[in-house]
């Protein structure tokens, strides 16, 4: 379950390390030996992300990215480029389509799903002049409106009911089938002032309708059943998971199959029948499915009898939602009993093996588990190949949790398999794949720290092939988002290298994500990065078009004065422009080449300093923004974000005037590093 | 978890702890239900029979980590667990072990092999409201390695008077100045390397003892980090009197320290 008030003595990793029972059960051992998991169908033209952490492997990469690059991911060429405004916050992972004819226009669409119960598709790469205009839009309060998080379960940290704030309507991740283009969602009202009501909907996503009459889901108490994990796709069914909120009881994890065709129930199980718990939440990650369809579960604290209940484990059910196989931690009784959900986070795959990782809040345990022979439980864990202490084994927060939320990334990097972890209060973590088993020490350990508390870092990957791998990862800027909601932070690290961060939020002010939302990680689509958060928006990263200032074409300058190139180490690339004004109206300016006609935004960086002027940017003879102070006492490299608007391709002239002086300031120079055009239209 | 749920884990653990020994586990030594007349014992309770003695002179201490095997047993025999099947010895900090355990190991050396008869009271801690059910246990420990935590200051509930006073509260002592010429700005990320301790001692976390440096963008560090930092220059070491509301206030987080700290930042670059 959703983390429960403070317990410091779950953080006894020794007592963690103990295995409390002695029984082991043979494990059934299906016969297939190589890569048996397979991906989930798509006939969406071109890439496309519908479902949580791309495929059905759970690895969470993207390894179709040809546009970002470790080379081009920097503060120069890398911004966000838009905003997208939605009617609540975002826990789910907004989902991705290339190419799709929708209005009698062809688009690349993000599909975004709010607790207000709010569908909507927007164009991924264009926002126009303000903010983006839904393709389509649908609220599903049905007349009601979403629950509360106040209203749904026991108290949580101060008060109520914390691990959300505000409504708790569409919380699980949707999936879309691409061969029918129809997205699976689950939507959350209380109607009629006091019914709470849970459904599940088929929607069109060429334009939002229904296809189908949603169907209430009767077989779960719609109050008290949290709908946690991402949806799944597989043999023509969609597949829910459900736990509690703050393991308000009474409440058992429970699975339902829906047929695709007209959502009538399918298959049903449940973790630990007669209210045993076992919630299925997975901090919003989704289930991994083989290639039979075979799809692979976490479990929280419940009752466990290794024949009919399954706290604590990692089940296999079969398509049909009966149990094949299962892992169960032999220290078993201690997470159960302190409420280290092993099913806190969700289970990947490694690529090229019938092996899956699983980590939860047992004190920063991994465990490899072989998903044809998942050993059920035994001394030790001894039956699984490996169990390995994944976060924080250096000890830089040893008295504090060490929890996994989430998912875990994989990628095949060219020195081979790779592992990702980034628990909380630990730094983000690589680990090695050697054919069998995973290396320790980590191979590469970011220095990048999150603040203390949870939930880590949401991580995504991006890359070409083997190439180019970008790590991505969103936490909290500062705060605990456990029971808060806190600033956020996007970071992008080198995938072979976690110590070389590339790029960041917070160099640029402009490029604040805004409020972290622990639901969901950065999705990387055709060059684009969206980050989903709890301020009601989905921020949007890409590539600039960016000409350094001391490479770009000086169309002219006041004469008399001096223009001339600096250099600097806090500069990109180095360097930059000064113009040495001496007075009002002393100006430079530049010839720049947009690329494309549409709506760009100017974002200029300049250097201030104390003998800095207040200045003015005009584009072919029209003033930009406002006056701009270059006046600082120290050394800062601020980027500005000017204006948006229309420019035709070609070159255009940028001219910087100066129209004054801060009183402090001891002259009249400007001083300018690049100039970055952000496509937004 | 409800009492339901925490008795059924019990009642499983009974069963299943009687069951035969299973492939993987270790048999219990004959001594397992109780200490023989020659062991050491504690004023506490726990009891301490060195099956082979280490080396050196040096103990692992409250705030220091260890790396060590060990097995465990119930006084009944029934096996627990051994992490020598899993490789590497296993990093264990002293603060957060059992108290049996943190206790035993403060008398042991690097090398030494001890048994440990430990009881129940001294597993889980006082305070832990709804842990398992502890039990009477019985270890056998080898500590390989002691992780040093970095040494603790002297004066933690106040600064001394050379300490440099801020109206919010902050006191900063210089213990080594640096080179830079630049304070971080708000805009900045700094890598440091840090250690924290509550006023009673306790290590909260350090970069230090992880061998690891850090990076805190200067807008996500508590206040008094960042009050601290935007005084210092790269190569700067201070030592930080922190007021609690300069910390994590009256209310901190789930696992946050109470109330005033003290942190010794050693900032080793502006980015």
């Amino acid at each position: 379950m959703p983390s429960r008030p403070h317990r410091p003595w779950a953080r006894i990793s020794i007592f963690a390390l103990l295995s409390v029972s002695t029984v082991a059960l043979s494990g059934c051992a299906p016969e297939e030996e190589a890569d048996q998991f397979g991906t989930a169908s798509e006939a969406l033209s071109g890439f496309s992300v519908t479902q949580r952490a791309y495929n059905a492997q759970r690895t969470g990469a993207n390894v179709s990215e040809t546009a970002l690059n470790t080379t081009n991911v920097n503060l120069a060429t890398f911004a966000k480029l838009f905003t997208i405004t939605v009617d609540d916050q975002v826990y789910a992972q907004p989902l991705y389509a290339s190419g799709l004819s929708i209005a009698g226009g062809t688009h690349n669409v993000v599909f975004v799903a709010t607790v207000n119960n709010t569908v909507s598709a927007f164009d991924a790469d264009l926002a126009g002049t303000g903010n983006p205009v839904a393709l389509w839009s649908r609220n599903f309060n049905n007349g009601g409106r979403p629950p509360n998080h106040t209203e749904v379960g026991q108290a949580c940290g101060a008060g109520t009911y914390n691990d959300f704030s505000g409504n708790m309507g569409i919380v699980g991740t949707p999936v879309i089938d691409g061969t029918a283009n129809t997205l699976f969602v689950v939507t959350r009202t209380v109607e009629g002032g006091s019914t709470f009501v849970q459904r599940i909907r088929a929607l069109d996503v060429t334009n939002g309708n229904e296809r189908v009459a949603a169907r209430t889901i009767g077989t779960i108490d719609p109050k008290t059943n949290n709908q946690r994990p991402a949806l799944a796709l597989s043999q023509g069914k969609v597949y829910v998971g459900w736990s509690s909120h703050c393991d308000t009881t009474p409440y058992e994890g429970r699975v339902l199959a829906f047929n695709t065709g007209d959502l009538s129930q399918a298959n049903a199980f449940s973790a630990a029948p007669g209210n045993g718990q076992a919630g299925i939440w997975m901090a919003g990650a989704g289930p991994v499915i083989d290639g039979s369809g075979n799809l692979y579960y976490p479990t929280g604290n419940g009752t466990w009898n290794g024949t009919s209940s399954f706290g604590e484990s990692l089940l296999r059910l079969s398509p049909t939602l009966g149990v094949q196989d299962f892992f169960t931690p032999s220290n078993f009784a201690s997470l159960n009993a302190s409420d280290n959900d092993l099913g806190s986070s969700g289970p990947i795959f490694v690529p090229g093996t019938s092996r899956l990782i699983m980590g939860g809040k047992g004190g920063g345990t991994c465990y490899l588990v072989d998903g044809n022979n998942m050993t059920h439980m035994t001394a030790n864990d001894g039956g699984i190949p490996q169990k390995w202490h994944c976060v924080d084994p250096d000890n830089v927060r040893s008295g504090l949790t060490h929890h996994l939320h989430g998912s875990m990334v994989s990628w095949n990097s060219p020195g081979g398999l790779n592992l990702y972890t980034w628990g909380e209060n630990d730094f983000g973590r690589m680990w090695r794949f050697n054919g069998s088993t995973f290396n320790t020490p980590a191979a590469s350990v970011a220095n990048v720290l999150p603040p203390q508390g949870m939930p880590g870092g949401m991580m995504s990957l991006s890359a070409n092939g083997t190439s180019n791998g970008i790590l991505w990862a969103t936490m909290p800027l500062s705060g605990d988002a456990n029971h808060n909601v806190v600033p956020g932070v996007l970071r992008a690290f080198d995938a072979n290298d976690l110590t070389r961060e590339l790029w960041n939020s917070t160099f640029t002010s402009v490029d604040n994500p805004q409020n972290f939302t622990k639901g969901t990680a950065p999705v990387i689509a055709n060059g684009k990065v969206y980050v989903a958060g709890l301020s009601n928006r989905v921020s949007v990263y890409g590539l600039a078009s960016t000409t350094q200032a001391e490479s770009a074409t000086v169309a002219g300058f006041t004469a008399g004065r001096v223009e001339r190139v600096f250099t600097d180490p806090g500069a990109s690339n180095g360097a930059g422009v000064i113009l040495e004004g001496l007075a009002v109206g002393d100006f430079v300016s530049f010839t720049l080449n947009v690329p494309s006609t549409g709506v760009w935004g100017i974002r200029p960086r300049q250097k201030q300093g104390n003998n800095r002027g207040i200045w003015q940017l005009s584009i072919d003879g029209v003033n930009q923004g406002g006056t701009q102070d270059g006046f600082n006492a120290g050394t800062v490299y601020p980027e500005l974000d000017l204006s948006t608007l229309n420019l035709g391709a070609g070159n255009h002239t940028f001219k910087f005037t100066v129209t004054g002086k801060n009183g402090a300031s001891s002259g009249f120079w400007i001083a300018l590093d690049y100039f970055k055009l952000v496509r937004r239209g | 978890m409800s009492t339901a749920a925490a008795l059924a884990a019990f009642v499983l653990r009974v069963v299943v702890e009687t069951a035969p020994l299973a492939p993987g586990q270790l048999p219990a030594p004959p001594d397992v239900a109780a200490p023989p007349a020659g062991a050491i014992k504690t004023a506490s309770g726990v009891a301490i029979k060195i099956l082979r003695p280490g080396r050196g002179t040096q103990h692992p201490q409250s705030n220091d980590c260890v790396k060590l095997h060990f097995s465990a047993w119930k006084r009944d025999g029934t096996f627990l667990s051994d992490t020598r099947h899993w490789g590497d010895p296993q990093n264990q900090c002293l603060v957060t072990a059992f108290p049996g355990i943190t206790e035993a190991l403060k008398k042991m050396t690097v090398g030494e092999q001890c048994r440990v008869w430990v009881p129940a009271r001294l597993t889980f801690r006082a305070g832990d409201d709804d842990a398992p059910p502890p039990i009477d246990t019985t270890f056998e420990i080898e500590l390989y390695d002691i992780v040093k935590a970095p040494p603790t200051p002297r004066s933690l509930k106040s600064p001394p008077a050379k300490a440099t006073k801020q109206p919010s509260g902050l006191a900063v002592e210089t213990l080594k100045k640096g080179t830079g010429t630049v304070h971080p700005l708000d805009t900045n990320q700094v890598m440091l390397h840090f250690s924290g301790w509550t006023a009673d001692g306790r290590l909260v976390e350090s970069s230090v003892m992880a061998r690891h440096a850090a990076i805190f963008p200067m807008t996500g560090v508590m206040r008094g980090w960042h009050d601290a930092l935007l005084q210092m220059v790269v190569g700067d070491k201070v030592r930080v009197w922190i007021p609690r509301d300069l910390a994590f206030g009256a209310k901190p987080g789930r696992g946050q320290p109470k109330g005033d700290l003290v942190y010794e930042l050693e900032l080793l670059e502006i980015q």
